[in-house]
């Protein structure tokens, strides 16, 4: 009798650590958003999808990013994500690439700048020439679109000017503030992620393009009906509280159907997009 | 057992106790503080912290970045003082981990107290949910490492042993220095009060200050200073009382002497006097015995108021010769009282009828009165009393030329059952001048007095010393010209028995007197004395022998048988009394015989001398033939068979 009881002692005690178990295996929705800014501005700005999302799906929703472009871009290539958010040109790659459902777009499109010091006198882009152009993510659309637009502007990279690669939006401001490089290319999202007093040093010097906003993806394969309901679901987003709170801190003004003429426009810089990736 | 142990031991051990004991108290109570104030400063790092591993962490975990979470956590769990580190997804996939694997070990949840970690270490585990804009990210586990804690709280207690070690010796040696400071002058006292003690009050005290054991020690030194002044003075109080001493010593040295020579002059004069009252009496006995056998004798007239003067003039001269031997006794307190039965009215009727003749001769009416009831026997010495009522009633018949002398005796009614004699003359008074003086040693009212009526002028001094003797008192009251009357009391008691009684020997027929024939064996040294007696017993009809002293006598009445035997006390060689006590010892033919004492000093105590030695009667010398007759008479009126005494 005595040996029963320590035998259920011992299997309750074991169900115990399983159930421990069980629990780490429980996985919420997976957001996958393109490191474009810090994480923490990420987890900030996306507190809101990630609310709606979860009332909507009825589970837990988490909102996940990576280290940099190439790992995002990789980790949403292996499906790590329910739902990617990216650049127009890696979700092109990846719905290319990876058969990913595009599902929306944000709006308006993306404001590509050239930030320089408030107090620098860059007063013609040849002031570049020789220096570093301080980028995020060379993998980036808008890199990508400026350095189409330097090019066809008389400068070319690594030949002109060097790239200087900056971690984070606060990393590429401090390359301006330090005088390490005149010009800086980032998109408006990124300039108005910049903390407040170092960006009041700063100003725009040219917006030099409007490249296509991010994409919306589902990231696995999954049942029509239940992209269909995603996409009804971003789609509905902007007009919830919650959608309204996220476009206040995020800058995006909707989220729309994107056309496909929009997506094939974006097989041009696919290749170029798949080379930085490598 | 504790009381063996040494003052600075016992002093040592107890405040080695009391500093171990405070010491143990601060160590464990700091030590305990010192966790405290550890544990809170841990666990407020941890909360100040808390912020920065959410924002650091919380990048990371968004970003999946898992190899930089690992990086940072190695680095940290090396840098940090970190026992482990573990980071749980949202999922509860174990992210990363350092010093503790959830999945292996379990979730190490925070608690308050230190948990023991795979390795053996304590740690106190700390949780730090990882979130951020309100997005759970995971969890941090981390834990503070306990090793710094222990080792300072280990610290706290090295340096309180170290500290309680170096107070314990401090404390030894601070308690020598106490004990050197305090203890050495009370030891200097100590050894100074045991030199006091052992007689030495000349003890050097050093001084010690002006503090507590320097008024000790001034104290101390005036105190030896005043025991030393006392001693000093006692020394001399008692070589001043040893001279006083030695001085009363002396004196009473001086003082036996002269009480030796005193009393040996006393024994000297006693002596002298018995003497002399033996010397004298024996030829005045002679003188009266002689006269009394004249008197006897049929003779003229004339040449009877001769011997009639002889013999008055010789009682006078022994009545004079008694007073003084009584007057030497009493003085030397030597006259001892008899205690037997008598009838004091007999007594006192007797004694006045003795001057009887003398009253009627001078014409006096003499009355002696009985008033109420008065006891016919109490105790006392009648021979006493007679005397006394002898000198009061022949001083009044001395001192009345007309009138009457009375006697009278009462009874009192007081407690001490007194009787009261009251001897009343209306002779020529005192002056009242001459009465508080009355009862003093050779007083007489005056010379004339003296010379017209003679006297000892011991008479009244004998009266009051007797009745003193006898517990009682006498007094007078006079009148000169009309008469005096002199009052005595002596407190009596009931005798048990009744008074011998005592026949009258005048009363016996002169038949019967000179009929007895008894055959007298007479023992007297004196040769007049013999005659006397002889010419005494022949006149009674009595025949007799004489032997001249004691061993005479006793030869003889070892030879002969005799009915009577009288026997002189006082003889040269082997006295009276011996020689009876021999005689009733021995086994001759008058062991029985009664023998008759004839003494001139017969004391009570001499009496009872006698009847110890065998003798049952006594006649006091001078010889009073009618004492001697009745004497006699008393052992002829016995049968002849009878005429022994019954022993």
């Amino acid at each position: 009798m005595r040996a029963m009881r320590i035998l259920a002692a011992a299997f309750v005690l074991a169900a115990l650590g399983f159930g421990a178990t069980a629990r780490a295996t429980a996985q919420g929705f997976q957001v996958g958003v393109l490191p474009n800014v810090t994480a923490r501005v990420i987890l900030t700005n996306y507190r809101p999808m990630r609310e709606f999302l979860a009332e909507e799906l009825g589970r837990p929703v988490e909102i996940a990013t990576a280290p940099d472009f190439r790992e995002f871009h990789a980790r949403t290539m292996a499906g790590d994500y329910d739902l990617v958010v990216t650049a127009a040109n890696l979700a092109r790659v990846a719905q290319l690439d990876a058969q990913l459902e595009l599902l929306a777009g944000y709006d308006p499109p993306i404001q590509a700048l050239l930030v320089m010091r408030r107090d620098s006198r860059v007063g013609a882009l040849d002031a570049l020439r020789g220096k570093s152009l301080a980028v995020s993510n060379p993998q980036s659309l808008v890199v990508l679109r400026g350095r189409e637009w330097l090019a066809e502007n008389g400068l070319v990279a690594e030949r002109d000017y060097r790239l200087s690669w900056a971690r984070t939006e606060d990393s590429l401001a401090q390359l301006l503030v330090s005088g390490e490089a005149p010009l800086a290319m980032m998109s408006m999202g990124e300039f108005r992620a910049i903390r407040e007093e170092i960006r009041q040093t700063l100003e725009s010097y040219r917006e030099f393009a409007r490249v296509p906003n991010f994409f919306l993806l589902a990231g696995r394969r999954m049942p029509t009906a239940q992209v269909q309901a995603l996409r009804a679901a971003m789609l509905r987003f902007p007009s919830t509280d919650r959608g309204r709170e996220f476009m206040a801190l995020t800058g995006v003004q909707g989220i729309r159907p994107v056309p496909e003429a929009e997506v094939a426009a974006l097989d041009g810089i696919a290749a170029a997009t798949r080379e930085l990736l490598r | 057992m504790i009381r063996r142990i040494p003052f600075r031991v016992r002093l040592f051990v107890v405040g080695a106790l009391a500093m171990a004991t405070i010491a143990g108290v601060l160590t464990y109570s700091q030590a305990a503080l010192v966790e405290e104030a550890l544990t809170d400063q841990v666990v407020e790092r941890v909360r100040a912290e808390r912020p920065f591993y959410r924002a650091s962490i919380a990048s990371l975990l968004a970003m999946r970045d898992y190899a930089t979470i690992a990086e940072v956590f190695e680095e940290s769990a090396a840098s940090n003082g970190l026992a482990h580190l573990a980071l749980v997804d949202a999922r509860g996939a174990t992210v990363a981990c350092v010093g503790w694997d959830p999945a292996v070990h379990g979730i190490p949840s925070e608690s308050p107290d230190p948990i023991r970690g795979p390795d053996g270490t304590l740690r106190l585990p700390f949780e730090v949910p990882i979130e951020y804009a309100g997005q759970k990210l995971g969890t941090l586990y981390l834990g503070i490492s306990w090793a710094p804690i222990e080792a300072a709280r280990a610290d706290v207690v090295r340096r309180g042993l170290i500290i309680g070690g170096v107070s314990l010796v401090m404390a030894l040696l601070m308690l020598e220095w106490l004990h050197a400071l305090l203890m050495r002058p009370l030891t200097r006292l100590r050894e100074a009060s045991e030199q006091i003690g052992a007689g030495d009050y000349k003890v050097e005290i050093p001084d010690s200050g002006t503090g507590d054991f320097g008024r000790l020690a001034a104290s101390f030194r005036a105190m030896a200073a005043e025991i030393a002044r006392r001693i000093r003075a006692l020394e001399d109080s008692e070589v001043a009382q040893r001279r006083l001493l030695d001085e009363a010593r002396q004196r009473e040295n001086l003082l036996a002497e002269a009480r030796d020579r005193a009393e040996a002059a006393a024994r000297a004069k006693a002596r002298f006097l018995a003497t002399m009252s033996h010397e004298i009496r024996t030829p005045l006995n002679g003188v009266l015995g002689l006269a009394s056998v004249l008197l006897d004798r049929p003779s003229d007239p004339e040449q009877r108021r001769l011997v009639q003067l002889i013999h008055e003039s010789g009682e006078q001269l022994l009545g004079i010769v008694n007073d003084v031997l009584d007057y030497s006794k009493l003085d030397a307190d030597k006259l001892v009282l008899d205690r037997s039965a008598f009838d004091p009215a007999r007594v006192t009727c007797e004694a006045v009828e003795g001057f009887r003749a003398r009253a009627e001769a001078k014409g006096l009416t003499l009355a002696c009165g009985i008033e109420g009831t008065v006891s016919d026997r109490i105790e006392g010495d009648p021979m006493r009393l007679r005397q006394i009522v002898d000198n009061l009633v022949g001083n009044a018949v001395k001192f009345t030329s007309q009138g009457r002398v009375e006697v009278t005796l009462r009874r009192l009614a007081d407690p001490r059952a007194s009787l009261e004699w009251s001897v009343r003359d209306t002779g020529i008074g005192i002056p009242p001048e001459r009465q508080a003086d009355l009862f003093q040693e050779f007083v007489q009212v005056d010379s004339t007095t003296a010379r017209r009526f003679g006297g000892s002028g011991l008479g009244l001094a004998i009266c009051r010393r007797l009745l003193a003797l006898m517990g009682g008192e006498i007094s007078v009251a006079s009148q000169p010209g009309r008469g005096t009357t002199f009052t005595f009391r002596i407190p009596t008691r009931v005798a048990a028995e009744p008074p011998p009684p005592r026949p009258a020997v005048r009363a016996l027929p002169a038949a019967a007197r000179r009929g007895s024939g008894l055959y007298v064996l007479a023992a007297e040294d004196n040769e007049i004395n013999r005659y006397v007696i002889e010419k005494l017993l022949a006149g009674m009809g009595h025949n007799v022998v004489f032997a001249a002293d004691g061993a005479e006598a006793i030869e003889l009445a070892g030879r002969l048988r005799f009915d009577a035997i009288l026997m002189d006390i006082q003889m040269p060689g082997l006295d009276g009394v011996t020689a009876a006590r021999r005689i009733r010892a021995g086994d001759g033919p008058n062991a029985r015989v009664p023998i008759v004492a004839l003494t001139g000093n017969a004391a009570p105590g001499d009496r009872e001398a006698y009847r110890s030695a065998g003798m049952e009667d006594f006649v006091a010398k001078p010889i009073d033939p009618d004492e001697l007759g009745r004497a006699l008479e008393q052992i002829a009126a016995r049968p002849r068979a009878s005429r022994v005494v019954g022993l």
